[in-house]
């Protein structure tokens, strides 16, 4: 059992708060990313599971022992713990196997178990030939699967990973990203996994926890916190969902501008925003005669072409601004005036 | 991983705890017990507390000449190292001038040249009677004997000798900052109509302006604090600098609580010195450094090339050719008087230096000694001390970084002073032993040592170390595993510098040697008091040829990085 609770845990830096009483439960064998805009305190909290900081209130504990408590915690070697690091941190006076092998040989293992266990976890990662290089010898892509390999081969109860395809391309991060995928589910590992960047988050994650300002803003699986948003700042940083600023009319309806709108989802009753995702605002051209129901008119600011799709930039009668992203064989001028339905069961009604 | 009781301790005594406790204990006491005693010996007189000594240090004409001269001197040496250096600096750094890198490398190795030894050169060169210089211009000209064209035992002398072997110190600087003035500013000036002048006054002068006052500043302090120039010119032109006037206080019988209110002066102009300095390199350089790192476009000197190549060399010649010439010569003069007339070539010199003189052999053992001891264990210190300040990892870790810079800020010989007092007496009687030199040696060598491998560990990312941590090591284990291998270089040139710095240490040995602890710095110092030009120049070359060994053997493997 390698399941980690964090339990009111606060971590200040001078007089900036990096983490605010923050508390997360990260399920045994799952992979979890931590999910935020820079700043939001996502590697403050690897950095203490870690071991490599401690916290200032609040305990840590992993199966149930306490890890870290306000101003003290195991160290880092005492943890059974494995990590991918920003920058691979290879070593680079040592070659790729010794690199590999230096987790084994600190465990006290044998050389000759050493040796193969090394050769194993280099085939792996399919870089059984360059195990006697040096990582400056490596391509970005080889010391990254390197830095995977030196990770799993201990056997770890708990893999983290801080930002660890920041440094790659994107086609390589896709192939990493499936790699690690891979390697977790093989070992049956706890992964706490870092991340600012959703895609990553929502391809690899088996829950998603939303940090925001040194808390958990929402914890869930991708679908939960991509349908099910909690607050703005979650509808808003994972796929950039419209913010309509709206007012309580009843149980199930709100009203934004001079509209009232139906709202599939969310507490209507409470609130102050509805969200609603670009692609699924549906156009149409402006015609005479009552609007349809959840339908407003709005002016089109600014269209581009992706291929697949229009992006375009809508302005509402009350100066609210939107994107919404139409077929690409919907054409409307710049300028022109057509009509928007929001459909009630992606309106989603959100209190702060 | 049992864990005993729910909580867990918050302060734990491991291994690296102890000793990055101990080193940082180790140069608080280093710095600390000397600066106590002799602030101490400094308000007090024989009978106890009192401001006797210090009155006399205040009212005393043999005690404030001194003073007065020093200040003169060094401000001489301050200003005149700049007025060498701005040229020189300029050139290499702006012109295409031929060799500029070679040229470079002369200039450091002034260096490598002790200053007493530079001094005993001048001295063959240009004492007034037997002076080379001196017997040319007679011999060339109808100048009767016994009068002179230059004479080194003089103000003037002294202040010259000091120059050229201060003046690289300047020239680093500055150097330093002209290289890293973006041109884009320059042309930009350029662009607006100024003329090459103008730009020159009113961009680049200004922007190197903080390091050129900085220089003065270091030029000035060394100067001040030096103690081999003026003990071989000042002395026997009948004058005492501030350093050979301490050093007198301790002739019989020694006058210990005058030299120590003496001592105050020296240290309290350092201090203010080096926080003025402080707050002029701080201010204005970052804005500087904050350009893009971008190569600068040399000036073309066209035709004149060469010609100021030729002039380069020229003033060159002075500090690094012409004393080595003129040791060489004295070293290998058999017969004749020694000086002018050096009879034939041949190895005299040696053979009595290396086979009769009965102090070289054990000078050449304690000053290599103390070179390897000082070095290893300063070495070790500097390193515990800088990982300690760079990571952080200690509590109040942050105040390490200065407390390891305090010996900068205490001249050698009045670190010695305090070191004669606190170790004259029990618990610690190190006097008359070479433990006393080894304390003062590594006090005064760790500050560069802990820049040096500072800056190597600030280069190291951190999670090299972390990632040792995660797969199991611990502190210690991934600092030797880890941390040691990827900064050796750094360690290896900084152990050499601390052994070349101790072998040829002479401010503070002057003071703390005893007749079995005698260094070869001293030895040289003791033989030109005699007059023994010949042995002191076969002294002073091997000294020289193994700090250059040395020295490049610390370059091969210091520009070597890891792959």
């Amino acid at each position: 059992m390698a399941e980690i609770v964090f339990a009111g845990v606060t971590k200040r830096f001078g007089t900036s708060l990096g983490l605010d009483a923050l508390s997360l439960t990260i399920p045994d064998r799952a992979l979890t990313c931590l999910l935020g805009p820079s700043g939001c305190g996502k590697t403050t909290t690897l950095r203490l599971l870690a071991g490599f900081m401690t916290p200032d209130a609040g305990d840590i504990r992993i199966g149930g022992k306490l890890m870290s408590s306000a101003g003290a915690s195991v160290a880092p070697e005492r943890r059974d713990m494995s990590m991918i690091f920003q920058s691979y941190a290879l070593w680079p006076h040592r070659t790729i196997a010794q690199n590999v092998g230096y987790g084994l040989l600190q465990r006290g293992m044998r050389t000759a178990e050493i040796a193969s266990r090394v050769s194993e976890a280099l085939a792996l990662v399919q870089l059984s030939h360059v195990a006697s290089r040096y990582p400056g010898e490596l391509s970005g892509g080889q010391q990254q699967r390197v830095a995977l390999a030196r990770a799993v081969v201990v056997r770890p109860q708990t893999l983290l990973l801080d930002e660890p395809l920041s440094n790659l391309d994107a086609n390589l991060r896709e192939e990493m990203r499936a790699e690690i995928r891979r390697l977790h589910d093989l070992y049956g590992l706890t992964t706490v996994y870092v991340t600012h960047d959703q895609t990553e988050a929502m391809t690899t994650a088996d829950q998603i926890a939303l940090l925001n300002g040194g808390r958990v803003e929402q914890i869930g699986t991708p679908e939960d916190i991509y349908v099910r948003p909690a607050s703005i700042f979650a509808a808003r940083f994972i796929g950039n969902a419209n913010i309509l600023a709206a007012t309580p009319l009843d149980l199930h309806n709100v009203r934004v501008g001079d509209l009232a709108l139906s709202c599939g989802s969310g507490d209507a009753v409470s609130a102050t925003a509805v969200a609603i995702r670009p692609h699924q605002v549906r156009l149409q051209p402006d015609m005479s005669g009552p609007l349809p129901a959840n339908t407003l008119r709005v002016n089109v600011l600014r269209q581009s072409y992706t291929g697949m799709a229009r992006e375009y930039r809508v302005r509402t009668a009350w100066g609210e601004e939107m994107n919404i992203t139409a077929p690409d064989d919907q054409r409307f001028e710049f300028g022109s005036l057509v009509l928007a339905t929001l459909p009630a069961a992606h309106c989603r009604a959100l209190a702060g | 991983m049992s864990l005993r009781s729910p909580r867990l301790r918050r302060f734990q005594l491991d291994s690296f705890t102890a000793i990055g406790t101990l080193g940082v204990l180790a140069i608080l006491a280093l710095v600390g017990l000397p600066v106590v005693w002799v602030t101490g010996y400094a308000f007090s007189d024989d009978h106890g507390p009192s401001l006797a000594s210090l009155w006399q240090v205040a009212t005393d004409p043999t005690l404030i000449a001194p003073l007065g001269i020093t200040l003169v001197i060094s401000a001489c040496v301050a200003v005149f190292s700049l007025i060498v250096a701005i040229p020189l600096a300029w050139l290499i750094s702006r012109t295409d001038i031929p060799f500029s890198r070679t040229i470079r490398v002369v200039v450091l190795s002034t260096y490598v040249v002790p200053p007493f030894l530079g001094a005993v050169a001048w001295e063959l060169l240009a004492a007034p009677n037997a002076g080379l210089i001196n017997v040319l211009a007679r011999e060339l000209t109808d100048m009767p004997p016994f009068e002179y064209l230059v004479n080194i035992y003089s103000v003037p002398g002294l202040i010259f000798v000091d120059t050229c072997y201060t003046f690289a110190f300047a020239f680093t600087l500055v150097a330093t900052a002209l290289d890293r003035v973006p041109n884009e500013l320059e042309e930009a000036s350029a662009i607006f109509g100024a003329s090459r002048l103008g730009t020159l006054r009113q961009i680049t002068l200004p922007l190197v302006m903080p390091a050129l006052l900085a220089s003065m500043i270091v030029a000035f302090l060394h100067s001040m604090i030096e103690f081999g120039t003026p003990g071989v010119l000042a002395l026997p032109a009948g004058f005492h600098t501030v350093t050979t006037r301490i050093w007198s206080l301790f002739q019989y019988p020694p006058q210990t609580h005058i030299a120590a209110a003496a001592s105050m002066p020296l240290l309290v102009i350092t201090v203010l010195l080096l926080l003025a300095q402080n707050r002029l390199t701080g201010r204005r350089q970052i804005s500087l450094i904050g350009g893009k790192g971008q190569r600068v476009a040399k000036l073309s000197l066209g035709a004149l090339r060469w010609p100021v190549l030729a002039g380069c060399l020229l003033v060159l010649a002075i500090p690094v050719f012409l004393p080595l010439w003129a040791l060489i010569r004295v070293a290998f003069a058999t017969g004749g008087d020694g000086v002018v007339d050096i009879g034939h070539w041949g190895w005299d010199n040696w053979r009595f230096v290396f086979g009769e003189l009965s102090s070289t052999w054990p000078a050449f053992a304690n000053t290599l000694k103390l070179g390897i001891v000082t070095a290893t264990l300063g070495a070790a210190l500097a390193l515990v001390l800088a990982y300690v300040a760079t990571r952080r990892s200690l509590p109040g870790s942050g105040l390490v970084g200065i407390i390891a810079m305090i010996p900068a800020a205490i001249p050698s010989i009045v670190l010695a002073v305090g070191m004669f007092v606190a170790y004259t007496r029990p618990p610690l009687l190190l006097y008359g032993t070479l433990g006393i030199l080894l304390l003062a040696f590594i006090t005064i060598q760790t500050p560069s040592a802990f820049q040096q491998i500072g800056s190597a560990l600030r280069g190291l990312h951190p999670e090299l170390e972390e990632a040792a941590r995660i797969f199991g090591a611990t502190r210690l284990r991934a600092i030797a595993d880890v941390v040691i291998p990827l900064v050796r270089p750094s360690l290896i040139a900084a152990w050499c510098f601390m052994f070349v710095g101790a072998i040829r240490e002479l401010s503070a040995a002057i003071l703390l040697f005893t007749t079995d602890t005698e260094t070869v710095p001293v030895l040289i110092y003791d033989l030109n008091e005699g007059g023994r030009l010949g042995p002191i120049a076969v002294l002073g070359l091997t000294l020289l040829m193994v700090t250059m060994l040395v020295v490049i053997v610390a370059n091969l493997i210091g520009g070597r990085r890891p792959s």
